[in-house]
């Protein structure tokens, strides 16, 4: 080559390395703004993109009763998976798998008339319902049984992304015992998720609720989910871009929920509902009607439950997984929705086994000494009055004859007296006893009551009236000024107001009528009170707490459930109950002994249930029987009774006591009474 | 004659370039050890043995083109320009299918063969040869045509098959050697520059809408391209307009390239690639692993060892006896060049996705053999050098 020529080729060579030079630069500069400049933002992207932090569910905790016999648990049951990554990467034509899924599960549905196509229908809404969290299997089935494990194996080929995996599922293994107490475990609502975690993040609770959790919905488990529940474990999956996961490090193991321990003896809690059943059934004889009834046991001198049974019974297996309507409708709607827990949110008027109550009252008020004795006949009360249960005459009856005989006359004697010297003395000392207060037990859904008094009464009607008058008379106002605008003349306008004036006389007039008659404490209304009927209701509970309070010496203890949270690893107790004194009653120990005696003689000499424990003869304490008309006077209930019965034992230091109600169940004695002397002769080892 | 052939061989090799090209290959296999570990998962170094049957196959290739003195091209030039006519042409009637294109011809054992990685080599023998012919004749805008009509033929059977990037590539070819070979670089240059801004004005209108009067009638404007390269022209316009299709690809790869900070996340720790986020992450975005897990030192490393690879090329282009091996010699810079623009390029998002290969790293045979044979002809004009006299 020429010089020339290769010093012009020289020139453009270098031209071409100048720009190879240039197309590095600009890589190498784009490559420091991603990799240098950008690093950070660019590797929290990446980040995104791979990891999905996801929480792990632990081990629901077991109740045991206070003997450690195992009444809920989880164990694990055979779910069938449906992987619908994995289903859609094998096959595309992946709805035909889902069609061959539903033939094969067909026999096991839960919804035995639903075709094939329909089942293929459900399957693709569950999955459709799970495709934001791609990477989570959807559960078509839970506790499938061992026939349908093995056609899934069998036919596995043919069903990708199918299979068969080990859940925890709720079981109870008492059944029936003790259903009510300890409620059931259902899937978290979305309403419920919120609210729930929403409230965790207020009390600075780290635990989070994650769809699809099992909840405690009631009874124990609901008022002990926190401690029940466990803490989620936390895995760290490693995804690809179909959101399959390839990695897996658990970042924290899950902690299985801690156990809790109930007071309550299953043995006992047995006696108890076996007794309650039998009775039932008796009263089924005469009243079809009759299935519901409930009983409580109490430790006097701490508050523990020691049984506690609801009718009709519950089962919280049946609560689990799919529930079809007639379950629905047995739980839930029915009259006698069985998920109801009479024993504490039933209220029911307690007739006269309120009359220890009165007694109480009028002893403290001063009005009565014990010996004070009455001529128990209906002249002793004027118009108004209740008169003896069939029609009997006790003669002169003081306080022991008029408990032991439950005379209604003596006890409306002095009842009048307390409201005549101290109107909210009744009212005050049932809540001191704990009547018409919540009792604060253990578990949720408890019902109030009433315990009435004059104060009470104008406060709760009162302002129905005035409202009803107000409404009145501005319809009044209302209607002659639309008239008076059409008025034709002077007179026409002076008659027009001359009639509503009339008209609102009429209202005044009604209206003071309908005060006086029922917002006004009026005397049928003392009489009512001081043997337990009118407004009175109260639950089981409040009433077992009332006799304990009156036998203890006056100290109202807090009932509960559960003895002991305990760690099921280690067997550390997390957290013991001790017994609470929520109040000590202002009534003097006399009162209290006076009373207490009178309930004795309930069960001995001429008292209304002196046979129930004539057979034996280790018994010692008291009880009272009580009468509680259903309907009022007039309807069609006035002749169904419930049956109460309220007992203590043994006479000297008390340890236990019982409330006990069958609907239908006429006298107490002979119906609740059996469910008592049951429970005792089981508690202190009676043959 | 073949020993003292032999001796001269030897003796006379460009080692530079072949160190630099033996460094290129070891990283090659090092990187496609980790980005190709997911890809069959019954046998994890499947495409690393392949590639080591390419690398060695191919140097042996090198090897041999080397050692034939390139001046026996220069005869055959126009032989080798219908030979690759045909080869082209053969696509259409045998070729197989892959992504929308028919770019490759089945050979016996299993392995095909893409004829328009080939056709960049027999291009720039033949254009040098016809180059060199036309010295001092490339001043004017009218001496331009003839060598426009020269390389158009195979750019457009290339362009229909369809391979969009490899016609770009012929054009990166063109252009370098054009440029090299004494075109008029205002003249030239400004050409170019309007052929570009005429292709940008015309994809502009393609998809623009909404323009006013007179323009509304060039809206939509019909344009010779295929589905998937619009989208792919539109991804690199936008890439979050298509996160899961095409602009997919794009957005991870420069995440993955981006999350790999200054030392990267290590050899084979990669989430991006390793869990399959990284599209083709063993052939056209090979570069986003290597930007993944061996960070920015990795690719400065790499892209260092590219450059004086190319520049070590323009010293022996300098050396070269005579304009033909000269002008090979910078048709294989330029194609180089723009393979490893556009490749990096694309792979960290200021390009668009073309599929074009990474030399050298990409796993595949075809594209390691023609670059082998580019090699070997560089090595040739390196082992026929004008000697300095003493």
């Amino acid at each position: 080559m020429e010089k020339e020529e290769r010093r012009f080729y020289h020139k453009r060579l270098k031209g071409l390395g100048f720009a190879v030079v240039l197309v590095f630069l600009v890589l190498v500069f784009n490559l420091w703004r991603l990799q240098i400049a950008n690093a950070s933002y660019y590797a929290e992207l990446a980040a995104s993109n791979v990891y999905k932090t996801v929480t792990t569910s632990a081990v629901r905790g077991e109740i045991v009763d206070a003997n450690g016999v195992v009444l809920a648990r989880s164990v694990p049951k055979f779910a069938l998976i449906l992987d619908w990554t994995d289903l859609q990467k094998v096959n595309k034509d992946w709805k035909n798998v889902v069609a061959k899924l539903a033939e094969y599960i067909k026999p096991y549905w839960p919804y035995p008339n639903q075709s094939i196509e329909l089942i293929t229908e459900d399957l693709l809404v569950m999955i459709r319902n799970q495709q934001w969290e791609s990477y989570q299997p959807v559960v078509i089935m839970e506790d499938i049984p061992i026939e349908l494990q093995a056609t899934i194996a069998e036919h596995s080929n043919e069903l990708p992304g199918v299979s068969v995996q080990a859940l925890p599922v709720r079981e109870y293994l008492q059944g029936t015992l003790l259903g009510q107490v300890l409620g059931y475990v259902r899937e978290i609502s979305e309403a419920e998720l919120e609210q729930f975690n929403k409230k965790a993040e207020e009390i600075g609770d780290d635990y989070r609720y994650e769809p699809g959790e099992f909840v405690g919905k009631m009874g124990i488990e609901k008022s002990y989910d926190i401690w029940l529940r466990g803490e989620h474990g936390l895995d760290v999956i490693g995804l690809d871009k179909n959101a399959r996961p390839v990695q897996k490090e658990t970042l924290k193991e899950a902690r299985p929920g801690y156990t809790i321990k109930l007071n309550i003896d299953s043995e006992l809690q047995k006696v108890v509902e076996d007794e309650l059943d039998r009775i039932i059934r008796e009263i089924e004889k005469k009243h079809p009607e009759a299935k519901a009834g409930a009983a409580v046991v109490l430790e006097v001198n701490t508050g523990k439950v020691l049984a506690m049974v609801s009718r009709p019974f519950m089962d919280p297996n049946e609560l689990i997984g799919t529930i079809s309507q007639e379950t629905a409708d047995k739980y839930f709607t029915s009259e006698d929705a069985a998920s109801f827990n009479r024993a504490i949110t039933g209220l029911y008027p307690p007739g006269s086994t309120f009359k220890m109550l009165t007694a109480v009252a009028a002893l403290e008020a001063g009005v009565v000494k014990p010996t004070d004795r009455f001529n128990a006949s209906i002249s002793s009360l004027g118009s108004g009055g209740i008169a003896e249960w069939g029609g009997n005459y006790f003669g002169m009856v003081d306080l022991y004859r008029g408990m032991a005989r439950s005379s209604n006359i003596y006890f409306q004697i002095i009842g009048r007296k307390v409201f005549e010297k101290e109107p909210e003395k009744l009212r005050e000392t049932a809540h001191e006893f704990g009547l018409g207060v919540a009792s604060g037990i253990d578990i949720p859904g408890e019902g109030i009551g009433i315990a009435p008094s004059p104060s009470w009464k104008k406060e709760y009607f009162k302002p129905y009236y005035d409202k009803r008058r107000e409404d009145k008379l501005k319809e009044i106002e209302d209607k002659y000024k639309a008239l008076l605008v059409k008025a034709a003349d002077e007179q026409e306008k002076k008659k027009l107001l001359t009639r509503k004036e009339q008209e609102i006389a009429l209202v005044e007039q009604d209206y003071k009528e309908k005060i006086d008659f029922y917002v006004n404490w009026r005397l049928f209304d003392s009489y009512n009170n001081s043997i337990g009927q009118g407004y009175n209701s109260y639950s089981l509970i409040q009433l077992a707490n009332y006799v304990a309070t009156i036998v203890n010496g006056g100290k109202r203890y807090r009932p509960y459930l559960v003895d002991e949270i305990i760690d099921p690893i280690t067997g550390e107790v997390i957290k013991k109950n001790e017994p609470e004194i929520l109040n000590e009653v202002s009534a003097s120990a006399e009162t209290l002994e006076a009373v207490k005696k009178a309930m004795a003689a309930v069960t001995s000499g001429e008292g209304t249930a002196n046979w129930l424990f004539a057979d034996t003869p280790e018994f010692s304490g008291g009880g009272k029987t009580g009468t509680a008309q259903l309907g009022s006077q007039g309807t069609a209930r006035e002749k169904e009774y419930n049956g109460m019965f309220v007992a203590f034992a043994p006479y000297d230091n008390p340890q236990i006591a019982f409330a006990g109600v069958v609907e239908y169940g006429g006298h107490g004695g002979d119906t609740a009474g059996y469910v008592a002397k049951a429970a005792f002769k089981h508690y202190f080892g009676w043959k | 004659m073949l020993n003292k052939h032999h001796r001269s061989f030897f003796k006379s090799l460009d080692y530079g370039l072949v160190v630099i090209l033996v460094v290129i290959l070891a990283l090659s296999l090092l990187v496609l050890s980790t980005a190709s570990i997911n890809v069959s998962p019954s046998d994890p170094y499947h495409y690393v043995k392949n590639q080591v049957i390419w690398i060695i196959s191919g140097l042996i290739i090198a090897a041999v083109t080397a050692a034939i003195d390139y001046e026996h091209w220069r005869k055959l030039s126009w032989w080798i320009y219908g030979f690759n006519i045909l080869l082209l042409i053969l696509v259409f009637f045998v070729g197989a299918t892959a992504k929308g294109a028919q770019r490759w011809i089945p050979v016996i054992g299993g392995f095909n063969i893409q004829p328009s990685e080939f056709a960049k080599i027999l291009l720039i023998v033949t254009f040098a040869h016809y180059l060199s012919q036309r010295r001092d004749r490339l001043n004017n805008v009218k001496d331009f045509i003839p060598p426009l009509i020269f390389v158009l033929p195979p750019t457009l059977l290339v362009f229909l098959q369809p391979d969009l990037g490899t016609a770009l590539v012929f054009g990166a070819i063109f252009i370098g050697m054009m440029f090299v070979a004494g075109a008029n670089p205002w003249k030239f240059g400004a050409i170019i520059i309007g052929c570009i801004a005429t292709v940008i004005g015309a994809v502009f209108l393609h998809f623009a809408k909404d323009l006013p009067w007179p323009l509304s009638y060039l809206e939509g404007l019909p344009l010779p391209l295929e589905d998937y390269q619009l989208a792919r022209l539109l991804v690199f316009i936008d890439p979050a307009a298509d996160k899961s299709g095409a602009g997919y690809h794009v957005i991870q790869s420069v995440w993955a390239i981006g999350s790999g900070g200054l030392w990267g996340k290590g050899y084979r720790e990669g989430t991006q690639a390793q869990l399959n986020f990284l599209p083709e992450h063993h052939t056209d975005f090979i570069f986003s692993v290597i930007g993944e897990e061996f960070g920015f030192i990795g690719t400065s490393i790499v892209l260092f060892l590219f450059c004086i690879f190319l520049l070590r090329m323009i010293s022996i282009a300098m050396k070269a006896r005579d304009d033909f091996g000269l002008l090979i010699v910078a048709g294989f810079v330029s194609m180089l060049a723009f393979h490893i623009l556009v490749n990096v390029g694309m792979a960290s998002g200021i390009m668009p996705v073309t599929g074009l290969p990474l030399p050298f790293l990409t796993a595949g045979g075809s594209s390691m053999w023609s670059n082998m044979m580019g090699v070997g002809l560089v090595l040739s004009v390196a082992l026929r050098r004008e000697r300095p006299m003493f």
